[in-house]
């Protein structure tokens, strides 16, 4: 810049002289080279003046394999043009652009969408696109570099625009096929025996009387019928309150590393079995060892039976990354106190250890009602623990 | 379609012409060429390197460039010692050294970038300043023929203004960028950079056509390169057929009819049906003239709108739409304004007052470079968020920030707080991209 000013000191000096002396043609080169430079001084004075810069997802949370919207718009709110602009926007390399290519990165886990801009005065350009995500997680698009130049491309300006887009790509919902056993087991295996409360409108059977049950319970007919009192059964209206412990650790040691397609298989199950259980009433809360790929904090969200639940767990599960933070028979006895009395506690886990096992009796003796669902190869067996076993080999 | 390739082809092209120009000066001056045709056999040369550039540009690198460049200069050299005796050589060597250095210059493409050419451009500009600045003491009277500056300058403000259309096709034709936004509108800034000037001294200078001059320099040029492929055609030919004599014909000496003095023919001489039918012949040929023009402005305006519209990339839609409203510009206005009403607080305390006006400053250096500032940012906030895209004034925009912070909250306000806060905003400027 300073050579330039220089230049142009130097340029204005010499149209002076050429002015007051009889040098030919002097005046007329001074001049073109000052009116280059002149150019090239007010782009730069006003480069990125009242420039703004937008990026908008069609969707915010989206299941995988779907396609949403991504719109890049720049405007130009100021009469000097801007011929040249590129815009150099990160984006992650979870999410592939639909007939679009992009530049590597410095960092793995971006990628670099590069996009051309020219802009006149007071316009705005819009530049559209399809998105495909096929993979779980917390997608973060941004920041944005603007480089934008004159039109002869003498000076360069830059600009980066420091604003985070996220995308939440919730786990895959697995089918009954990839599960590897009927959903109906599972919810039947873990279906609790004490019904507290019951819906006299609909009855679901009968027994013999006995001294503490109400009168209007009695089933008259059935009483006529068999010589003795018999009193009716009710549907159970108290739901299952399910605690669902996801151990994210998919090799033991910690340290060896990550299975990737066991520990996304794991982040599946979870979400499929806690989605099936809140469809069916139930309330349903997650716990994890797991490390969010935003934040330090941990997995715990409270049973709930409300609407915003299911969303929210799989909120939680598509930020999970595949790192733990906590052994899970230390997070179980660290958090045992927060536990609702009377909940089924089902641990979803791929690899067993004496320590899970130990956890679980725990469990047990403190009078909850855990359920393993064991994704490992070879199925344990603990004694007075429900276990359900589902493998599958990594293709 | 404008490409890269045609971009360095326009620019080459230019830089061959304003080359030769500078030769035929500089051997003219020293009354080398005299009676002499070597100029006939200058061109063959250039022609063959210009061939040989262009054709080869495009598969060759490094090693190509160098090869091409050593055989031109070869040919060259065995050219001069052939001609010695009979013709001027000198003309010969210097022209194949120029073809050649350009030739290595351009064939090798990693040297062949923006950078590179705007180089190019500035040095040409600096050359031709020093040129016309100082050619006439230098030269110690030599180019004393007006025409040979002209020529020159003319030349050479063609080569500046093919340097600065070279660049901004270039700039244009990144290989990043999808299509070449704003084209027509950056050929028209370009028209109007080399255009206002010439206008301007056109006007001053009253006489002499300077566009028309560049053009006719540019056709002349053209001529040569044209008349220099043809000889060279008739030297092989020559060279493959002993008997034919490429050349041998003396030049014409042309006869210039004496001049008639119009006031002393009488006006019944002329005839007035002829005088009629000249008059319609003019104006028939200028309207000729001008419907060609309007033809051409149309084919190129159509040319730059198909370039303009051309479907976008697939898998990417592209909306273009005006904000422009009075509103918006009334908002801008006024927002500016309010920017600079530092006036309403403090008015008591001069130097609260100047602080804050400091700080004002930094917020449209902010805003200029595309970092404007939010309503709902604090100031410790806004200045964290610059520090980031400048880490080298983080110190700087952190010392001004608690200043202004001082400034605006603060009971006492630091003596030295005005100066710290200029320099601090200095600091910021200088350490600007």
């Amino acid at each position: 810049m300073k050579g330039r000013r220089a230049g142009l000191f130097c340029l204005v000096l010499l149209l002076i002289i050429g002015l007051l002396t009889d040098v030919i043609l002097l005046p007329l080169v001074c001049m073109l080279g000052i009116m280059a430079l002149a150019a090239v001084e007010l782009w730069e004075w006003r480069m990125f003046a009242h420039v703004e810069y937008q990026r908008e997802l069609g969707h915010t949370h989206l299941f995988p394999d779907s396609t949403t919207s991504l719109s890049l718009t720049l405007s130009n709110r100021k009469f000097l043009p801007l011929p040249f602009v590129n815009v150099h926007d990160l984006v992650p390399v979870g999410i592939q652009i639909e007939q679009i290519e992009t530049q590597p990165a410095a960092s793995p886990n971006y990628r670099i969408l590069a996009r051309a801009f020219g802009l006149s005065s007071y316009q705005q350009v819009t530049r559209q696109y399809t998105i495909r995500c096929p993979q779980r997680g917390l997608h973060r698009f941004g920041p944005a570099n603007l480089s934008a130049s004159d039109p002869l491309g003498l000076s360069m300006s830059r600009a980066t625009i420091n604003d985070i887009d996220r995308l939440i790509v919730y786990p895959r919902l697995l089918k009954d096929l990839e599960l590897g056993m009927p959903l109906r087991e599972l919810l039947g295996t873990i279906r609790a025996s004490q019904r507290l409360l019951t819906d006299p409108v609909v009855p679901i059977g009968i027994r013999d009387y006995t001294q503490s049950d109400p009168l209007k319970s009695i089933h008259w007919t059935a009483t006529a019928r068999r010589g003795q009192l018999q009193t009716r059964i009710y549907e159970p209206v108290t739901a299952l309150t399910v605690m669902c412990i996801v151990d994210i650790e998919t090799i033991v040691p910690a340290y060896l590393g990550v299975n990737k397609f066991q520990g996304e298989r794991l982040i599946s199950m979870a979400a499929t079995v806690c989605s099936a259980l809140h469809k069916a009433g139930h309330a349903v809360g997650l716990w994890s060892n797991a490390a969010l790929v935003e934040g330090n904090t941990a997995v715990h969200l409270p049973p709930s039976r409300s609407l915003k639940q299911a969303s929210a767990i799989l909120e939680v599960l598509a930020q999970m990354s595949l790192y733990s933070r906590l052994e899970i028979a230390k997070f179980i006895g660290r958090e045992q106190s927060r536990l609702p009395l009377g909940a089924t506690v089902l641990l979803i886990s791929v690899v067993d250890t004496p320590a899970h096992r130990s956890a679980l009796t725990r469990l047990r003796e403190y009078g909850y009602a855990p359920v393993w669902l064991y994704l490992g190869e070879h199925a344990p067996k603990v004694a007075g623990i429900k276990l359900i076993h589902s493998y599958q080999r990594e293709p | 379609m404008i490409n890269r390739q045609r971009a360095k082809v326009l620019i080459l092209l230019s830089a061959c012409i304003a080359y030769s120009s500078l030769m035929s000066l500089v051997l003219n001056s020293f009354d080398i060429v005299g009676d002499n045709a070597s100029a006939v056999w200058r061109w063959p040369v250039f022609c063959f390197g210009l061939i040989v550039m262009v054709s080869v540009r495009l598969r060759l690198r490094q090693r190509g460039a160098i090869i091409a460049a050593a055989g031109a200069i070869g040919l060259s050299m065995l050219g001069w010692l052939w001609l010695r005796t009979g013709f001027s050589g000198q003309e010969l060597v210097l022209s194949g050294f120029g073809v050649s250095f350009l030739m290595a210059r351009a064939i090798n493409a990693d040297q062949w970038n923006h950078d590179w050419l705007q180089q190019l451009f500035w040095r040409g500009l600096g050359l031709l300043v020093a040129f016309v600045a100082l050619g006439p003491v230098m030269t110690r009277g030599a180019l004393e023929e007006a025409s040979f500056i002209q020529l020159f300058v003319a030349q050479a403000l063609g080569f500046v203004a093919a340097c600065l259309f070279a660049m901004m096709l270039d700039q244009s034709n990144q290989a990043e960028l999808q299509t070449p936004p704003m084209l027509g509108w950056s050929s028209l800034f370009t028209v109007l950079i080399i255009g206002i000037p010439l206008l301007l001294f056109g006007l001053v200078d009253g006489q002499r056509s300077l566009v028309g001059l560049i053009f006719s320099t540019f056709i002349d040029g053209l001529v040569l390169i044209v008349g220099g492929i043809s000889v060279g055609l008739s030297w092989l030919v020559g060279w493959l057929i002993p008997s034919f004599k490429p050349n041998q014909r003396p030049p014409e000496q042309l006869v210039m009819p004496e001049a008639v003095d119009p006031s002393t023919l009488k006006p019944e001489e002329t005839s007035k049906i002829s005088s009629l039918l000249g008059d319609m012949l003019t104006i028939s040929v200028a309207l000729i003239g001008v419907l060609m023009i309007c033809w051409l402005i149309y084919l190129v305006l159509r040319w730059l709108r198909e370039i303009e519209t051309r479907a976008a990339v697939p898998g990417e839609a592209v909306v273009e739409q005006s904000i422009w409203s009075f509103d918006s510009l009334r908002e801008q206005i006024l927002e500016r304004f309010r920017r600079k009403k530092p006036w309403k607080f403090g008015a008591d305390d001069p130097q609260r007052q100047k602080v804050r006006r400091v700080y004002t400053k930094f917020l449209e250096l902010g805003e200029d470079h595309g970092q404007p500032r939010g309503k709902h940012q604090t100031a410790h906030e806004y200045g964290r968020g610059y520090a980031q895209r400048q880490p080298n004034s983080e110190p700087a925009i952190d010392e001004l920030t608690a200043i202004y912070t001082q400034a605006r909250y603060a009971t006492e306000l630091d003596p030295a707080a005005l100066e710290r806060a200029e320099q601090a905003l200095k600091n910021i400027q200088k350490n600007q991209p």
